[in-house]
């Protein structure tokens, strides 16, 4: 009897035991009818209160705590891009000190975290709903979409968008007898640089001491000479980084710069001081990110007077007239924290910021490309143009090194190629990046 | 006997808990954090949390002592050191030797030499390269202004040259704090020596390099130590002037640490940079102590 007792009971614990285990598994999607009690959840964020759309941040965070009172919002804004990246790295080392989301770029340094299972999947989220997921247009694929590093499953909620562009200055192009609907291709582009040079006027005034600048125009021209597929090539070493073809690509560079095309003072000023110049009727040309449309221009005569345009970078090859640098800009990765109030919480701030009034708000603030459907007449007459040149656009990709198998490469191509502005030849470069994968492998 | 005693005892416990709070945050906060990084050096990890930590044994110490970026950063931490030991000690030892005189208005050189000490790392370092750009900087003008066009280059941006403007803007920023070692060392002189020097007809120079110098060994002695372990960890004014570029030609081996843990991802390869760098310490702070400055019989 005792016996049967014993094996009755042990057969019990058994069942109950599984039983846990499967009712611990079951994780409740229905984020919206979750009951949340002093629940705290951390972002970590690029964003900049000194910029248009920092207070637009804010009032999304601040609309939602209101919203939900059970749920406290603490953010980590660091604007500039090597602080915030560093600072990132340095929370994201130790689990006890990961924030709740991350504002992120995609690229392999997600795909990193995602590999060690520490970004939520969203897929079940969208499933529970479709909605949601339907107001999210193309652009915001690229950050979400992570097969290629092998991983199923939807990553991230995108935002914003951007796509690298030509902006001008039609006063000064006027002066110089320059029409800006005749540069179509990198020659027509360097044309009219040597003529406003030899006019003494200054093309572009690129601000390389943040490294970012070259490495976005490299990004740019390689998708215009050898189209998109190039960041699969290069990210898989099928082209390598010291070969013809991107030896190419480190010579337009480094045939501009020598010229003095692209700058007077290449490492001595930043990208905020590069737009400044370019405000103030400084240089010609601004290569930059749509981000430019929505800036705050108060007091710029030249936007006031609608002087500045926007054209699409122009192609070294034909071809690839239509492929560009650009996608979804910016998506916020929730992590796994392990602390299913906190993810459920993080869930719910995202699918509050991307709801329809939100986005139109923000959008009517912050008038630049978003990864989700707006309905409402936003934006001004730059971010207008720049509009109707990404409607035609084919096809698109981020960062080059973003589609690296290795996480170092956004750093080690950026750095090799500020070599350029420091008068080093292009196979120093091909050299440098190459020798450093082979140091870091 | 005395030590097996119930008072000994007694006492001995009651000491150790004074001791503790003090070995304990040693321990947690020097030893544990050391043991840490010397463990880590031997291992690869990505630096993100739950990533496998692999042991790779010697193989991070080998990779930094092969490669390029380590010791061209050691030689701008050689730089720090000559500009140190070359034109910081000079400056501060003057300045302490001018303080602690008799001159009028000694109160208006103690508060400006003070000054760029009580400024934060980062402002010195933002103000500093605003003072040197190329383009609107007060030095740039200034050249422009007296006909010296041809002499202004990208300082913040020319290898070799970045590094030493930084160095000569931290002997700027650190030349009072050394002036307060070197006036402590001075104002501990005997006033009676002062007097044997001055009726023996030893003034001016003369007293400076046979008294005031020998009598402040010591103080040199901390200097230096300073000195050579400050200059292997330079960090914060290189990281707000140049951020260790263009190309890591102004990164310093703390520099390269940073960057390589939290940049590159390489945890491993950091520890080995900083266990390099804190035996270097070790070992020229013992040389130092017990080779240079050590006390004759």
């Amino acid at each position: 009897m005792k016996k049967k007792l014993i094996a009755a009971m042990t057969a019990l614990t058994m069942v109950a035991s599984t039983g846990s285990v499967v009712f611990a598994d079951e994780v409740n999607y229905d984020v919206e009818n979750h009951e949340f009690k002093d629940v705290t959840i951390t972002l970590h964020t690029r964003w900049d209160e000194a910029d248009v759309s920092g207070p637009l941040y804010q009032d999304i965070v601040n609309g939602f705590m209101e919203k939900y009172p059970g749920i406290t919002v603490e953010c980590i804004n660091i604007p500039t891009e090597s602080e915030w990246l560093n600072s990132e790295s340095v929370l994201m080392s130790d689990e006890s000190s990961m924030p709740n989301i991350i504002q992120e770029y995609g690229g392999s340094r997600t795909a990193g975290y995602i590999e060690q299972n520490l970004i939520v999947d969203m897929t079940p989220y969208y499933e529970q709903y479709p909605e949601w997921k339907e107001r999210f247009n193309a652009m915001g694929e690229n950050l979400t979409d992570f097969t290629t590093y092998g991983y199923e499953g939807s990553y991230g909620v995108p935002f914003t968008a951007y796509q690298v562009m030509l902006f001008y200055n039609e006063e000064i192009l006027a002066a110089n007898d320059i029409d800006p609907a005749s540069i179509k291709s990198w020659d027509d582009l360097m044309a009219a640089c040597e003529k406003l040079k030899a006019n003494g006027v200054q093309p572009f005034e690129m601000g390389e001491k943040d490294d970012y600048r070259f490495g976005h125009l490299h990004s740019a021209l390689n998708y215009k000479t050898f189209g998109v597929d190039m960041a699969e090539k290069l990210g898989t070493r099928e082209v390598a980084y010291d070969g013809e073809e991107q030896k190419q690509i480190y010579q337009m560079i480094k045939d501009a710069a020598d010229k003095g095309y692209l700058g007077t003072n290449l490492l001595g000023i930043d990208d905020g001081q590069e737009r400044s110049i370019f405000n103030t009727g400084g240089a010609a040309f601004l290569f930059m990110g749509t981000w430019y449309c929505a800036e705050d221009k108060t007091g710029n005569e030249f936007y006031d007077n609608e002087k500045i345009h926007a054209m699409r970078m122009p192609y070294v090859n034909e071809e690839f007239a239509l492929q560009d640098m650009g996608g979804g800009n910016e998506a916020y990765y929730v992590v796994d924290t392990g602390n299913p109030d906190e993810v459920a919480a993080s869930v719910l701030f995202l699918k509050y910021m991307t709801s329809e009034d939100v986005v139109n708000t923000f959008a009517e603030g912050y008038p630049s490309p978003l990864c989700v459907d707006i309905t409402t007449e936003a934006g001004n007459y730059l971010s207008k143009e720049a509009s109707a040149i990404i409607a035609e656009t084919e096809d698109v990709r981020g960062d080059i090194e973003n589609y690296d198998i290795a996480t170092h490469m956004i750093n080690t191509v950026r750095q090799a190629l500020q070599g350029i502005a420091m008068g080093n030849s292009v196979d120093e470069v091909g050299k440098t990046i190459v020798d450093l994968i082979a140091e870091y492998e | 006997m005395f030590f097996k005693s119930k008072t000994y005892r007694k006492s001995y416990l009651k000491s150790m808990l004074f001791v503790l709070p003090g070995i304990i945050l040693t321990v947690a906060f020097v030893i544990y954090p050391v043991i840490n990084t010397a463990w880590l050096s031997l291992n690869k990890w990505n630096g993100i949390g739950g990533a496998p930590v692999t042991w790779v044994g010697l193989e991070n110490y080998i990779k930094v002592l092969t490669s390029e970026k380590f010791w061209k950063s050691m030689l701008n931490a050689l730089y720090f050191m000559i500009g140190g030991f070359c034109i910081l000690m000079p400056i501060a030892f003057g300045m302490a030797l001018l303080v602690t005189s008799k001159l009028k208005g000694i109160k208006f050189f103690k508060t400006a030499y003070l000054m760029p000490v009580m400024l934060g790392t980062t402002a010195v370092g933002l103000m500093w390269t605003f003072m040197l750009n190329a383009n609107f900087g007060v030095l740039a003008q200034f050249l422009r202004a007296i006909g010296l066009e041809e002499y202004i280059i990208n300082w913040l941006a020319t290898p070799t040259v970045n590094i030493w403007c930084v160095v000569l803007v931290n002997e700027w920023m650190y030349a009072g704090y050394n002036m307060l070692i070197f006036a402590a060392g001075i104002v501990a002189i005997p006033d009676e020596i002062h007097d044997a020097a001055l009726l023996d007809g030893c003034t001016g120079l003369k007293k400076i390099i046979h008294i005031t110098v020998p009598l402040c060994k010591n103080m040199f002695m901390v200097f230096s130590v300073i000195c050579v372990t400050g200059c292997l960890k330079a960090f914060d004014i290189v990281w707000a002037m140049t951020g260790g570029g263009p190309m890591d030609s102004s990164a310093t081996p703390a520099v390269l640490l940073y960057t390589q843990g939290f940049q590159y991802k390489l945890m491993g390869r950091s520890g080995a940079i900083s266990i390099i760098l804190l035996v270097l310490g070790l070992v020229l702070s013992v040389l130092l102590n017990n080779v240079i400055f050590k006390e004759k019989d």
